[in-house]
């Protein structure tokens, strides 16, 4: 008998079901001529033998099917058991020979983890910003939020989600346009009483808001229409689960419990599931009826006068966006009151719920885009580093490759040998890549994108990602390898000896060399052009000291006056008692200077009526006004804001005295372009106002923060105002602003019994996240810039240290034939620096190219600045030198003799 | 005599043991059966084959072409270590079962009855 076991290597495998049957065939015939024989020898004559052999077998034909259908399936099982053995095999040898090249393979999985790492992160923040829309919300996509265009009583044309109540209720009866209306408010509100107060986020909500996005309650229930009546509304109120479980401690009687929420009693009735936010992505506390607000105008579920709401809607399956916009508008102006020309012209428009409250997509959303198509060329340029090594390591195995070719293995499983090493290298890579996700992730978004309520950094999504990234990346990175062992002549390698084998290789290197070069280069252009836009923004003149200044808003209880003149008095009284809070306070040690005023920059703005004698109307200026200010002496100190020219507001200045007025930069050259605006007048007011004189010219200040247009402002007297209210504290601590909140809330409480809180605003906290994007764009280009860098650094040098070890034998004949070392170094750095130069060259083609589009996103700063990209280029080109010259050192220490022996 | 029929999964435990001592082409383990049993086991052949097919689809035992002393191809099957292993404890299992029955069905009737 031949010893078996060699069937594998003559491919006697069956491959068709053809072939299978025949041998499952030959077998049973071999099995009946045996048996056959057998008898015969016994003593059977020939015929009978064969009928008892088949009987014996068990009727051939019916155990032919039979054994032809099992075989089939053992062989179908089988492969794909052989399958999977193969790849274990693979698999281990891989990491077998990997293991004899640690650095390689330490390299490569750091490169790669990073590369990968860089685009999970990436990942679980666009899914979350842009992919997945709100948590909870059922198809996030078909929710919409209305926004308003149209001109404000500034003049100026603006875009707005606030709107009226009266908005929510029209278009909720749309119902051929919208399944579902909702009005809501989120904001800032009190919770609880006296130095316990807390200030929470409620979501002040319409009924129909929670059918609407879809969401189920997680214990007890939501609202009905009939707790949601105006007028008649119920207080009562959905917990937020975060706050469930940190307040109440997750406990499940906490239905029927009672909150104190400004000031009136409010039943808990139901939890909100884990991580629901609402239509946006900022954590909310609580839920409460829209009805029991605190109405911000008597008439407010008619009148078209207060906006304070914003209204979502969900699309009916068979109306289009672009339909639906065009019935609301036309719907909406049908509607209004054609008296009214500014909403008889508006345009209503419903927009995705990422956008924010001025219609546009908040900055953050595309420089997140951005950053993950720059993770991607991050990763790209790991691939290309990775490939490089692979490359060079596929060199150094090319005989053992030619040797298995030559012993017959196939040109697939010898890819598959190869795929199988990269895959394993790309699984590594995934698992340091999903670890950095995991801690990077979190520390990014705490510190970029800190509002955004964010889920665990490391979901089933990114990782079901992160996995797919790995295999992409695996695929990839065995491509070239694979397509090399492809392409090579088998009896040249065999023969060839490491000088002629080397040549011809290195173009598809040094071109993976010159991209790699390039992208860094893109990158880090765009890193410092955010950077750049980052330091103009913190430079902006805002006309404040927006760090350094707190707002102090005091909340009363309800005073139970009815009467104007009662309420009057109350009002007086209690402007009385902050005058004299005031005056404490400047006394005290951690108070550097405070004032009282009445329209503060950021907190919003007022305006009332004025006119210019000898003016038919006002000039507009392109951030709106005028608006009023009402301020005590020593406000300007206050705020930062300079006076400069005339004085400001005296202390003896207010209700009673002479009316004056300070006006800003801005609209005293637009009222007098030519003239002295001080000693002007200015009629303040409605009916027949007194003559204010212009006794001072402020700089501007401004309303919004950064991106704020000249507007017109003013300001008068504490006590001279006519028409509005809302007196605060501005309040300029000596020491740190927010350490000295603390303090301040308890000197206050101490100072002013009656208030029941007081709200305090740090003036940067409104400015802050105006420099998020340019923050998140400046942090995450220059990380993932550096990070390129790196790479290509380490590829670089990788490239140059191959070929001067491949060369060795060549530069040892140069150094033979006279060579001086410094010029076999000179020629070694100008190798490399030649790929470094055509990498920048392209980048700078590729940066000046795309910089336009990402101009937008930057603030007053051009694209194509030529300091940053001169800094760059810099940059990029001493990292250049410094990944060469180590290569080029040792390349002028080849010593002939060895180079020429080992050959 | 009569002959013994076969319960369940032995069969594959003594194709096993038949191929513990060498590799074995079908008609060599059916026959190796028959002499160790002295004839006394009933079996079709085609179940044997089937046996021989599902064990190796479970790893068992392995399968190769070979050729006889007579120069006639024939599949050969030879026992894995899984194989062996198995063939171990299965082995131990029914030698355990079987004492187990042959000492109960020994007991003999207390004095006094029947």
């Amino acid at each position: 008998m031949v010893r078996p076991g060699i069937r594998d290597y003559f491919r006697l495998r069956p491959r068709t079901p053809e072939g299978l049957a025949a041998q499952v065939d030959e077998e049973i015939a071999l099995h009946i001529e045996l048996r056959v024989q057998e008898l015969v020898a016994g003593g059977m004559d020939p015929e009978r033998a064969r009928a008892e052999a088949e009987r014996r077998f068990g009727g051939v034909m019916r155990a032919q099917l039979l054994l032809q259908r099992s075989a089939r399936e053992r062989e179908r099982r089988m492969s794909v058991r052989e399958w999977l053995a193969g790849w274990r095999q693979d698999f281990a040898y891989s990491a077998r020979s990997l293991a004899r090249e640690p650095l390689v393979a330490l390299v490569v999985v750091l490169t790669l983890g990073l590369g990968i790492g860089a685009n999970a992160t990436m990942f679980g923040i666009i899914d979350r910003l842009l992919l997945r829309g709100p948590e909870h919300v059922q198809a996030p996509h078909e929710v919409r939020r209305l926004y308003i265009t149209q001109r404000s009583w500034t003049g100026v044309v603006e875009t707005t989600s606030s709107a009226a109540y009266v908005h929510y209720t029209l278009v909720r009866e749309w119902r051929d346009l919208f399944t579902g209306a909702a009005a809501y408010s989120i904001r800032s509100s009190r919770v609880g009483r006296g130095e316990r107060a807390r200030e929470r986020r409620v979501g002040w909500v319409s009924a129909d808001f929670f059918p609407l996005l879809g969401v189920q309650p997680a214990l007890g229930r939501f609202f009905t229409v009939e707790e949601d009546r105006p007028r008649e509304a119920q207080r009562v109120v959905v917990l937020d689960y975060g706050t469930w479980q940190m307040e109440y401690g997750g406990a499940a009687d906490v239905l029927g419990r009672n909150i104190e929420l400004q000031d009136e009693r409010y039943t808990v009735i139901g939890v909100a599931p884990a991580g629901f936010t609402g239509p946006q992505l900022e954590a909310v506390h609580m839920w409460v009826p829209l009805s029991t607000i605190s109405p911000p105008h008597p008439e407010w579920p008619t009148t078209w006068n207060a906006r304070w709401v914003h209204v979502l809607v969900r699309r009916a399956p068979e109306v289009s966006w672009g339909t639906a916009n065009a019935e609301t508008t036309r719907r909406y102006r049908a509607a209004a009151d054609p008296a009214r020309e500014r909403e008889a012209a508006a345009v209503l428009a419903l927009r995705p719920l990422a956008y924010g409250a001025q219609g546009a997509e908040p900055a953050e959303l595309p420089v997140s885009r951005w950053l993950a198509g720059v993770s991607l060329i991050v990763l790209l340029v790991a691939c290309a580093n990775v490939t490089n090594l692979l490359l060079a390591r596929a060199l150094r195995r090319r005989r053992e490759i030619a040797v298995r070719l030559a012993l017959g293995v196939s040109r697939g499983r010898l890819a598959r040998l190869l795929l199988s090493e990269s895959l394993l290298l790309a699984c590594a890579g995934g698992v340091l890549a999903v670890a950095l996700a995991g801690l990077g992730g979190r520390a990014l978004r705490a510190l970029l994108l800190p509002d955004v309520q964010w889920g665990p950094a490391l979901d089933l999504r990114v990782l079901v990602f992160s996995a797919a990234a790995v295999v992409l990346t695996g695929l990839l990175i065995g491509l070239a390898p694979v397509l090399q062992s492809g392409t090579r002549n088998l009896s040249d390698t065999l023969k060839a000896t490491s000088l002629r084998a080397a040549a011809g290789r290195s173009t598809l290197r040094s071109t993976l060399t010159v991209l790699q070069a390039a992208f860094s280069l893109v990158l880090l252009v765009g890193g410092a052009l955010f950077a750049r836009s980052l330091w103009n923004a913190q430079q902006v003149e805002l006309g404040i000291d927006a760090s350094r200044v707190l707002a102090v808003w005091p909340s009363y209880p309800a005073s139970g006056e009815d009467s104007p003149e009662a309420q009057q008095a109350v009002r007086s009284r209690r402007d009385a008692a902050l005058r004299g809070v005031l005056e404490r306070l400047r006394l005290h040690p951690g108070v550097a200077r405070a004032a009282l005023a009445i329209g503060t920059p950021l907190q919003g703005t007022l305006g009332i009526d004025l006119r210019v004698p000898g003016r038919d109307s006002l000039p507009s200026l392109p951030g709106g006004g005028p608006f009023i200010s009402a301020v005590s002496s020593g406000y300007f100190e206050t705020v930062g804001t300079r006076i400069l020219r005339g004085r400001g507001i005296l202390p003896s200045e207010g209700k009673g005295t002479a009316p004056v007025v300070v006006v800003g930069a801005s609209m005293a050259t637009a009222l007098w372009p030519t003239e002295d605006p001080l000693g002007r007048c200015l009629l303040i007011g409605f009916e027949d106002p007194p003559c204010f004189r212009v006794v001072g010219i402020a700089e501007d200040a401004t309303n919004q923060g950064l991106r704020d247009l000249p507007a017109m402002r003013y300001y008068v007297p504490l006590g001279q105002e006519v028409g509005v209210g809302g007196t605060h504290l501005v309040v300029r601590p000596r020491g740190d602003v927010d350490t000295f909140i603390p303090e301040l809330r308890r000197l206050l409480h101490e100072l002013e019994p009656d208030a029941t809180f007081f709200g305090v605003n740090h003036l940067q906290k409104y400015i802050d996240p105006q420099l998020r994007p340019w923050r998140l764009g400046a942090t995450m280009f220059l990380a993932f810039g550096g990070l390129a860098l790196l790479i290509a650094a380490i590829g670089l040098y990788s490239v140059i240290a191959y070929g001067v070890a491949q060369r060795r034998t060549e530069l040892g004949v140069r150094i033979a034939l006279g060579a001086s070392a410094a010029a076999i170094v000179g020629m070694v750095l100008r190798q490399g620096l030649a790929l470094v130069l055509a990498g920048v060259a392209l980048g700078l083609a590729i940066a000046l190219a795309t910089g336009r589009m990402l101009e937008g996103l930057l603030f007053e700063q051009s694209a194509r600045d030529a300091g940053v990209f001169a800094a760059v280029t810099l940059t990029l080109l001493l990292v250049a030198v410094l990944a060469t010259v180590v290569p080029a050192l040792r390349a002028g220490k080849t010593s002939p003799l060895d180079a020429l022996r080992t050959e | 005599m009569a002959t013994l029929p076969l319960i369940k999964g032995t069969l594959d435990v003594l194709v096993l043991k038949a191929l513990s001592w060498t590799p074995m082409h079908g008609f060599e383990i059916a026959r190796w059966l028959e002499d160790r049993s002295g004839g006394r086991i009933e079996l079709e052949d085609s179940a044997l084959y089937q046996a021989l097919y599902r064990m190796e689809e479970r790893g068992l035992v392995e399968a190769q072409w070979g050729v006889t002393t007579n120069n006639r191809r024939a599949r050969y099957y030879t026992i894995t270590e899984q194989g062996r292993r198995h063939l171990e404890e299965e082995a131990v299992r029914m030698t355990e079962y079987a004492a187990t029955l042959t000492s109960i069905l020994a007991l003999q009737a207390p004095p006094g009855r029947g």
